[in-house]
């Protein structure tokens, strides 16, 4: 049964790679002899071309868990795919704009958005050794290493000659000082127009949104300036409403989260929000792949199953996934039936955008800009932090909090303790995770393993004799360096 | 005694290094004897840590502001418990004196949103030491028009929030008149500042910072006089040639003149600076206009020039530059204490830029408290020798 059961799941596997290798090779194919060329001078695309590696998900995963897994990795690889072309194809219209700044502006005007930081994080997904080049490159340049590897991967590729030479650059002072700063290093390398959003610390007042549209209007003034783009406020709108769309079809997907047991878990709900929303917002095709995921999730509630089998603990991260280690949750899965169900990337409580006149976009979007994940938890004061750790606790009855301490992310790293003490008096056993966000070699994949092991043993199971361990070591677990 | 041997060495031992011994003693303590002067005479002392949080403000009326540090600071043992280690050792050591009392005599705190450390010293000092007055300028990260607008609305609530908290009146009136005093007192140290720019300066970096950290932690009013008899004194003082390069300091936070000291100790005179708590920009006196919250919050944004600000790196390199001609220095020494995003960044970019304008720089890393002595002379007379002195 097992040989028979073994062969079943690698012709599934290889079928399902073989198809998505196929659509992935009939959009770059576009590209014609060109493609050779962009291999030459862009490296990472043989990386990216690595894809085949993250549906080694599916071995794990089973029914219709399975199933929309393997829809969020078609979704993404197809997203992607068609990110990279359109940079390929598309120089003169290029615009690299830092991850935090949504692209809905820049495809209304007709333009390009590329973000190295986004690009950096798939290809680490894909690769877990992917930037490690570009972050020696950084640091050997003489940056610190004690800054987020995310802006180091930037400043590594745009130091290494790997990026295109983009018409123009947008970047703000968002998500932190690292990322802020960061964009010193890649104006002044690649000498091209720059300019920089101001968001406020104290963004959750009128005054705020007021000031950063302001901000936005002079964004769009400085891309009609330094680029052919223009500003079309008709394809704005359609973009928005599509983008209220997707949000809608997301807010589904995150109620079926609240069930108990959960039928959609994992990459369903955090893979496929930081790509959609990241890179192809108020785009039909994102909309689609919450739909299907949807389908998925409900074909689990009929049938009365869990994504998993025997769903005992619900998870929520907090700061981004490891993403040079994203089996952590399918092997979490399998080991210590636990799941995730939410990560503070995805969540938000934006409202939907008002699309009646143009000024009403624009504070639409500035809202979605502040009040973005990462974006409202690195600025204002820790309230901001904390509320939403302690409603999604609530909101979707999780049982543990895994912090995923970023050795880079001072801002969370300095929140910790008091998470700590906060989580003590409400009794949320909570895990701290030291890690680097893009570079394995800090911690691997082995020593989170390690970390969740011993957390789960002595904390969530109790397995090791009472007395071992006082009540303040319950929630004091960690890797902390 | 480090201190004693530097001036001595550049300045001779005719005992003008007693000048500064009143300063030297306003900054060993956070609580020095005209702050608890002030206190006594019922004062309202309120901490600060940035150059971006406007003095004036904070001394108007029976106001006194205190720039916070940590003289002495050995360890932050209570502190780690809250900060991780990759925290800049200047949040930990003061969170450290907060947790453990030092800074008591304060009745409220001003912070500002200037880095991320900032921001968690500020959460972390509400949580455990939780002020009774605290509050937390939100700083733009660019100089404009609108950022100066969003800068007089955050001068005017934090006029409010004094006011109602404190329970007196800082009027227009009262606000112009420290806008006075600071420019009386700015330009006094300048004033003294200027005299570095002799080939043979009467005065080393080390004396001068002694006098910029006094005026940042001592009432401003009691300090007049003594900084009155020490610009006095240096016309009349020995001029002694005992140096091998100047220098000029550029960096973030450094309140502890024990640092230049080491500098200077190893032959680099230290001629000007461009740190926090420094002359360049610190010492340029507020404009005359009409609304004193206008003047304040144009003036502070617009002078102070850290690396946080986003779209100022060529007008922070020029006016190092500029430093570099008018001192007639022979380089450029960058500190930025480990941690640091902002400085640790902007040295990098300054150090390429300064090289490829041929200007020797030397980048130090360094802990918010002394450490590595040794280490820090050998890289300074390296440097030194680099530079052909």
């Amino acid at each position: 049964m097992d040989i028979r059961k073994n062969i079943r799941n690698k012709t599934s596997y290889i079928f399902t790679v073989t198809k998505i290798y196929l659509s992935v090779a009939l959009i770059l194919l576009k590209r014609g002899p060109f493609l050779l060329i962009d291999l030459w001078r862009y490296p990472w695309l043989f990386n990216f071309l690595k894809l085949y590696k993250l549906y080694k998900i599916m071995n794990f995963r089973k029914g219709h868990f399975k199933d929309g897994s393997v829809c969020t990795l078609n979704g993404i690889a197809i997203l992607i795919t068609n990110y990279i072309y359109d940079m390929l194809k598309n120089p003169d219209k290029l615009v690299l704009a830092e991850d935090i700044i949504p692209p809905e502006i820049i495809r209304a005007m007709g333009l390009t958005p590329f973000s190295p930081e986004i690009l950096a994080i798939v290809l680490t997904i894909i690769t877990p050794d992917a930037m490690e080049k570009y972050i020696d490159i950084c640091e050997n340049s003489g940056i610190p290493g004690d800054l987020c590897s995310l802006p180091k991967c930037a400043m590594g590729m745009a130091l290494g000659n790997v990026l295109p030479k983009p018409k123009a650059i947008v970047a703000s002072n968002l998500p932190c000082d690292a990322g802020m700063m960061s964009y010193v290093t890649i104006e002044k390398h690649m000498d091209v127009p720059i300019i920089r959003l101001d968001v406020p610390y104290n963004f959750r007042s009128d005054r705020a949104i007021t000031y950063f549209s302001e901000e936005l209007a002079r964004m769009i003034h400085f891309l009609e300036e330094h680029t052919d783009g223009k500003m079309d406020w008709q394809e704005l709108k359609n973009i928005l409403k599509e983008r209220n769309k997707t949000q809608e079809t997301e807010l589904e997907l995150w109620d079926l989260a609240k069930t108990k047991p959960t039928p959609v878990a994992s990459e369903m709900i955090y893979l496929s929000h930081l790509v959609t929303f990241n890179i192809f917002p108020g785009d039909k095709r994102s909309t689609e792949i919450f739909r299907k995921l949807i389908e998925f999730g409900k074909k689990n509630l009929e049938e009365g199953k869990g994504a998993i089998e025997n769903e005992t603990y619900r998870i929520l991260l907090w700061n981004p996934p490891f993403a040079h280690f994203p089996m952590a949750f399918s092997w979490a899965e399998t080991k210590h039936q636990a799941v995730l169900i939410m990560d503070s990337m995805t969540f938000n409580t934006i409202d939907y955008v008002d699309t009646a006149t143009n000024e009403s976009m624009i504070k639409g979007l500035a809202d979605i800009i502040m009040q973005g994940p990462m974006s409202r938890h690195v600025r204002g004061p820790s309230e901001n932090y904390f509320n939403d750790i302690f409603y999604i606790h609530n909101h979707f009855k999780i049982d543990m909090i895994w912090v995923a301490d970023n050795i880079g992310c001072k801002m969370s790293a300095g929140l910790n303790e008091i998470l700590r003490e906060k989580c003590r008096e409400r009794n949320i056993p909570v895990l701290v995770i030291s890690y680097d966000l893009m570079d394995q070699r800090f911690t691997s994949s082995e020593d989170i393993k390690t970390c969740i092991d011993n957390f789960m043993e002595t904390i969530m199971t109790g397995n090791l004799e009472t007395g071992l361990f006082d009540t303040d070591a319950k929630h004091m677990i960690s890797t902390e360096r | 005694m480090a201190t004693e041997t530097a001036e001595s060495k550049s300045f001779g031992s005719n005992g003008n290094q007693m000048m500064f011994s009143l300063f030297d003693t306003i900054i060993r303590s956070p609580l020095n004897r005209f702050m608890e002067q002030a206190v006594d005479e019922g004062k309202i002392p309120i901490g600060y840590t940035c150059s971006y949080i406007p003095r004036m403000i904070l001394s108007a009326k029976n106001l006194v502001p205190f720039r916070v540090f940590a003289p002495g600071v050995s360890s932050t043992e209570m502190a780690d418990t809250y900060l991780p280690s990759t925290i800049c050792s200047y949040t930990k050591s003061i969170l450290d004196f907060a947790i453990n009392g030092r800074y008591d005599f304060l009745k409220g705190w001003v912070l500002t949103s200037s880095c991320q450390h900032m921001s968690r010293f500020f959460d972390n000092l509400k949580h455990t030491v939780n002020p009774p007055f605290i509050k937390i300028i939100d700083l733009p990260n660019r100089v404009s028009e609108s950022a100066i607008r969003w800068m007089m609305a955050e001068m005017n609530e934090l006029r409010t929030d004094i006011q109602t908290h404190f329970q007196i009146t800082v009027s227009d009136e009262d606000l112009n008149e420290a806008i006075n005093r600071h420019n009386d007192s700015v330009q006094l140290l300048s004033a003294i500042g200027e005299l570095r720019k002799n080939k043979t300066p009467v005065i080393s970096g080390t004396e001068f910072h002694k006098l910029m950290m006094a005026a940042l932690v001592a009432p401003e009013a009691f300090l007049f006089k003594p900084l009155s008899d020490i610009k006095d004194a240096l016309s009349k003082r020995e001029l002694k040639e005992d140096y091998r390069a100047r220098v000029i300091l550029v960096g973030g936070q450094l309140d502890d003149p024990a640092y230049i000291n080491i500098i200077e100790q190893s032959g680099a005179l230290v001629v000007s600076d461009r740190i926090c708590t420094g002359s360049i920009p610190g010492l340029d006196p507020i404009p005359h206009g009409t609304d004193p919250i206008e003047r304040i919050s144009a003036h502070t944004l617009t002078k102070t020039s850290c690396p946080r600000m986003m779209d100022n790196f060529q007008a922070r390199l020029a006016a190092i530059i500029s430093a570099y001609e008018t001192f007639q220095a022979d380089g450029i020494i960058i500190e930025a204490i480990k941690f640091c995003d902002t400085w640790g960044l902007e040295a990098r970019e300054l150090t390429d830029s300064l090289r490829e304008k041929g200007i020797p720089v030397l980048k130090l890393e360094r802990e918010y408290r002394i450490t590595g002595e040794g280490q820090l002379k050998t890289r300074i007379q390296a440097f030194i020798e680099s530079m052909g002195k």
